[in-house]
């Protein structure tokens, strides 16, 4: 028993200060893709998952950037596309709505969502407000798995003991008590029932 | 020999038009056959109250054999003799069969469904060809799943899940208890099942790649490793020396986090919450070491079909060989207080046993089955990355025999400080050299690959079939777990109800590769 006080003392905190002071990515670390203008950019078939989109018009190619749907993989930053796209260390893509996650560029010029330049202008400010007056300072949450590859389930693991809780963040285990269902990615015909 | 997978093809595009069910076996490991031989000879052994040992290398003649028992069934009526009655691993093999085949398992025990679930209609079989993987599929109404129960005066029923209490994937559990004693386990799996499979076929093989990467979080490496091995089989190619050692040292790597994460998880399923809290430091820093290596902390983005997207510099070695360092002292210290602590020994010892001769007749893969005196380990059996050249490097195989939770904490303890060892070999033997070699503009098509890899948690086995254009025409995964989830109903059996979670937990399974 002293050894393990002993221990733990000797251990002291672990957990960061995150968000006040920002957390620096690994420089492998790959984040969201970063497109550069004017650049010759990949074909839709360069992705694996079909995130990358392309149409024709008027102004000239537009491609489109589905970050929903981005694996991470860092294979649109490869030879011979790598002038063109770069991985960045982005890692804080959350969205308040899903065409938030959509980006475009054509000719020399990018555009973001049009739910996100509404929301950044000052639509954001209510929905914040609007959250914070529902929720309070302190969310419950509740993890229903349908069909995850569970990575997301070892994170928020580790999220919670090393980060969340004390940032006011909790989770549920009965049905009645969360504020807000997380439910990862797709839905099983299985857990349909 | 050992069941290594059993999986269906259906034949429409070739001459038999027929569906086609392979038994894929393996030979058992040379090391299980005088097993009443082996002494307490290794000095580890006291300290590790007298459980594990290490085995020797086997006879090379045995290594990396598979034997395919091939059986053709008449798509129009579609039945074959079940095997499951002589070789128990057969049983969610030949139960899967049935649910995304239509293959009727003749003289199954056990016919229920296994895969779909209740709402699922009948006579749609997914694995067909002639399914659409795009096609909607309408929720039926249903009865009520027949669960395996006991029945008696003072028998309970208990029913947990699908959904958790903690932070974990999904699975039903029905427990019929007499008290406390745990009298039968229905494990009822599969709500994760996504048809990956289904989805991976008709892709280029390099795109299928980022679907196999993905199948599990945590195997993602072992798992896009089998899936690159399959398809370096098929083009007849070798990736370069540099590209195995990197391999196979991040294999070690995920080993390592997973061993000590699920030492720690262990720790919480016997209600001790400093274990719990450095099991999960040193998981995580072991974490953060991923995300330097690969760029994620999954270590997915590292492997690719033909060798490794990344080099491994001289200063993520020094990372490396300091975060291991420091790794083993936690490990070492970490273990140090469980021994020391009775009340968690006493809730280990002789915690959900899992017999040997159990152990083999189910197949069971890795941790599990070493655990249970059962000597296999397919980085010695099918040799993979760095273990397949000329000269490898030594491997220690750790078996204990209690089968207990405790000999399984212990096999992992053991097999982590062996991780770290090996990857300070594979360090030392690395030379320069080039990272991938080309595989081709297309692959040949109508060849099979099989790789069995040796992931965190034992030997999964990977089955890749090219179609006329080189892209998946069929592929199977056999995780571990898929193995060893009947053996944690046989072992939480021999325990008390409250004593589950810490059952469970050290067999430490997946659901989402079971699944798939």
């Amino acid at each position: 028993m002293l050894r393990i006080l002993v221990n733990a003392l000797r251990t002291g905190i672990v957990t960061t200060h995150y968000p006040a002071v920002p957390s620096v990515p690994a420089d492998r670390f790959r984040g969201a893709p970063v497109f550069r203008l004017g650049s010759h950019l990949p074909p839709p078939e360069v992705c694996p998952t079909g995130a990358i989109s392309e149409r024709l018009d008027a102004r000239g190619r537009h491609v489109g950037l589905d970050l929903a749907r981005c694996v991470f993989c860092g294979r649109c930053a490869e030879e011979p596309w790598s002038g063109a796209v770069t991985i960045g260390r982005d890692f804080e893509l959350a969205a308040r709505c899903r065409d938030d996650l959509r980006i475009e560029v054509v000719a020399d010029e990018q555009r973001v969502g049009v739910a996100a330049l509404e929301l950044d202008a000052d639509g954001g400010a209510p929905a914040k407000s609007e959250i914070r007056r529902v929720l309070g300072r302190s969310l419950h949450l509740r993890h229903l798995d349908a069909g995850s590859c569970n990575a997301c389930d070892w994170e928020l693991t580790a999220c919670i003991q090393l980060t969340m809780q004390k940032r006011g963040v909790r989770f549920f285990r009965a049905r009645n008590a969360p504020e807000l269902e997380r439910i990862p990615f797709n839905l099983t015909h299985q857990r349909m029932e | 020999m050992a069941l290594a997978t059993v999986m269906e093809t259906d034949e429409k595009q070739y001459p038999d038009a027929d569906l086609k069910m392979r038994y894929v076996f393996e030979p058992a490991a040379p090391g299980n056959e005088n097993k009443g031989e082996r002494s307490a000879s290794n000095p580890d052994a006291k300290r590790n109250h007298g459980r594990a040992q290490h085995q020797e290398k086997p006879q090379p003649s045995e290594v990396d054999r598979f034997v395919t028992l091939l059986i053709s069934v008449d798509p129009a009526s579609p039945e074959a003799p079940s095997l499951t009655t002589m070789v128990p691993a057969a049983n969610w093999h030949e139960r899967e069969m049935q649910d995304l085949f239509g293959i009727v398992p003749v003289g199954h025990p056990d016919p229920r469904a296994l895969v779909v679930h209740d709402g699922w209609p009948r006579g749609v079989f997914s694995l067909r060809k002639t399914f659409g993987g795009s096609q909607h599929v309408p929720v039926e109404p249903a009865a009520e799943f027949p669960h395996l129960v006991a029945e008696g005066e003072g028998v309970f029923e208990i029913p947990v899940g699908p959904i958790h209490a903690g932070i974990i994937e999904p699975g039903h559990f029905r427990f019929t208890s007499v008290g406390e004693t745990v009298l039968h386990l229905d494990a009822r799996l599969f709500y994760t099942h996504r048809a990956l499979e289904k989805r991976m076929e008709g892709l280029s093989t390099l795109n299928a790649f980022y679907v196999a990467e993905r199948i599990c979080g945590v195997y993602s490496f072992a798992h896009g490793l089998g899936y690159c091995e399959a398809v370096e089989q098929i083009a007849s190619v070798e990736a370069p020396p540099r590209a195995r050692l990197i391999r196979s040292i991040a294999l070690e790597l995920e080993r390592l986090y997973n061993h000590v994460g699920d030492i720690g998880n262990m720790c919480a399923g016997a209600a001790f919450h400093y274990g719990t809290a450095t099991g999960l430091l040193l998981r995580e820093r072991l974490q953060q070491m991923n995300e330097r290596l690969a760029g994620n902390r999954f270590l997915r983005g590292l492997v690719i079909p033909g060798g490794v997207r990344l080099d491994l510099s001289d200063d993520l070695v020094r990372v490396l060989t300091t975060t291991l360092e420091n790794t083993r002292a936690g490990v070492d210290s970490l273990m140090e207080r469980i021994e020391a602590n009775s009340s968690v020994v006493d809730r280990l010892d002789e915690t959900g046993v899992l017999q040997y001769q159990a152990a083999v007749d189910l197949a069971t893969a890795g941790v599990a089955a070493r655990a249970s005196g059962v000597d296999r380990d397919a980085r010695r059996d099918h040799p993979h990355g760095a273990f397949a050249s000329s000269a490898p490097p030594s491997l220690n195989v750790v078996t204990a025999s209690g089968g207990d939770a405790m000999a399984r904490m212990m096999v992992r303890t053991l097999e982590a400080r062996e991780s770290i060892r090996l990857v300070g070999e594979f360090v030392r033997r690395l030379e320069p050299g080039p990272l991938v070699v080309a595989l081709g503009k297309a692959l040949p098509g109508g060849r099979i690959g099989i790789s069995a890899i040796e992931s965190p948690r034992g030997e999964a086995v990977h089955w890749l079939r090219t179609d006329a254009d080189g892209h998946v025409e069929r592929y199977h995964l056999r995780s571990p777990s898929y193995h060893n989830w009947p053996a944690v109903a046989l072992a939480a059996e021999t325990a008390i109800v409250p004593d589950f979670p810490l059952v469970n937990k050290s067999f430490e399974l997946c659901y989402s590769c079971t699944d798939r």
